[in-house]
């Protein structure tokens, strides 16, 4: 089996091929999506960058935020993180509340 | 290390995280008037002309990855130097400071982090010259304890001297502030009351743990936990 990359109309797929005979064989297409693409297309989401718990979320939907702004601060270890954005937009979600515990990687914000 | 001391600033810890970008490894802010300090959690921190407080930024991807040691090893470089001025000084895992069972400084550490740390900042607050407290802070200060006044910038000098000191023999492999730690510490074998998870328990602290965790025994069980795990409390 080998996997190829296609792009049709604009969107990249991933595709398996396997040697098959002429009569027989699907191709069943996957579309490849980028790790910070979001489930609605209203932005994308911002990853916690350490896990911990949620001391403070320093912005609300509708917010306008600058790179660097800080966006939330997570304890870890008695260690207090603040979570800087890593570009300007405007926060389109808030999927944390304080007082939560998140992992690394779970999705704080969507940004758009 | 180069020390940047101003007249008067909000705090110590927050100007370095505003300033993170223009700041290097081992500098440190200063003031003698700190006008905002806080503590964990945003909890407020008072000083006063007679308090020391500084802050010394760390740009290194070794300690990145071990904080929480850091963390400890303060509070170690902060005991060892108070030990040759005053007595009864003991370390209250992880990094407070008590003597004769009163709190004398605060540490606080904080990093700035987009996908990775831009900087570990280390604020002290160390109560020098403060000749009175009111009874509710149950703090105390290097004067209450030994009579006599000391000049703030020279311990704060000799402060740092020893944790860049310490910082450095932790990377060389040594473990040495655990082991301060044991001898020095405060709940050993005590009993108290602590929330593990989200249980409210009563356990007997037995040492701390090469990899900065604390072994406690509860209900004959022995449990090892992290700072982030337990809190501890009255009742």
């Amino acid at each position: 089996m080998k996997l190829y990359r296609v792009k049709v109309n604009g969107k990249l797929y991933e595709v398996e091929l396997e040697a098959v005979s002429e009569t027989s064989g699907t191709i069943s297409p996957k579309e490849v999506t980028s790790s910070q693409t979001t489930n609605n297309g209203d932005g994308e989401p911002f990853l916690a960058p350490i896990g911990g718990k949620v001391l403070d979320v320093k912005v609300t939907v509708g917010s306008s935020i600058k790179k660097g702004d800080v966006l939330c601060v997570i304890e870890a270890m008695k260690l207090e993180n603040e979570v800087t954005a890593l570009v300007d937009g405007t926060i389109k979600q808030v999927r944390v509340n304080k007082g939560d515990t998140v992992a690394n990687k779970d999705p704080l914000f969507i940004i758009g | 290390m180069r020390i940047f001391k101003f007249d008067t600033l909000q705090s110590t810890n927050s100007y370095l995280k505003d300033h993170i970008n223009e700041h290097i490894n081992h500098d440190v802010v200063f003031t003698f008037n700190q006008t905002n300090g806080h503590g964990r959690i945003s909890r407020s921190w008072c000083s006063t002309k007679d308090s020391l407080t500084f802050s010394i930024i760390f740009k290194d991807d070794f300690l990145y990855k071990n904080y929480e040691s850091l963390s400890l090893i303060s509070a170690v470089s902060l005991f060892e130097v108070l030990s040759k001025k005053i007595n009864n000084v003991s370390i209250k895992w992880p990094n407070d400071i008590i003597v004769n069972n009163k709190k004398i400084c605060g540490i606080l550490l904080e990093s700035r982090i987009s996908t990775k740390m831009e900087g570990l900042i280390l604020g002290i607050g160390l109560n020098v010259n403060n000749e009175h407290f009111d009874d509710s802070l149950n703090a105390t200060s290097i004067y209450l304890e030994n009579n006599l006044k000391t000049n703030i910038e020279d311990i704060m000098l000799e402060i740092i001297n020893n944790l860049l000191k310490n910082v450095e023999l932790f990377k060389n492999g040594s473990l040495k502030h655990i082991e301060i730690i044991n001898k020095n510490n405060y709940l050993l074998n005590k009993e108290t009351y602590a929330t593990i998870g989200s249980n409210k328990q009563l356990v007997k602290v037995l040492k701390i743990l090469n990899n900065n965790h604390l072994l406690v025994e509860c209900n004959n069980e022995l449990i090892e936990v992290s700072t982030g795990e337990i809190s501890f409390h009255k009742d």
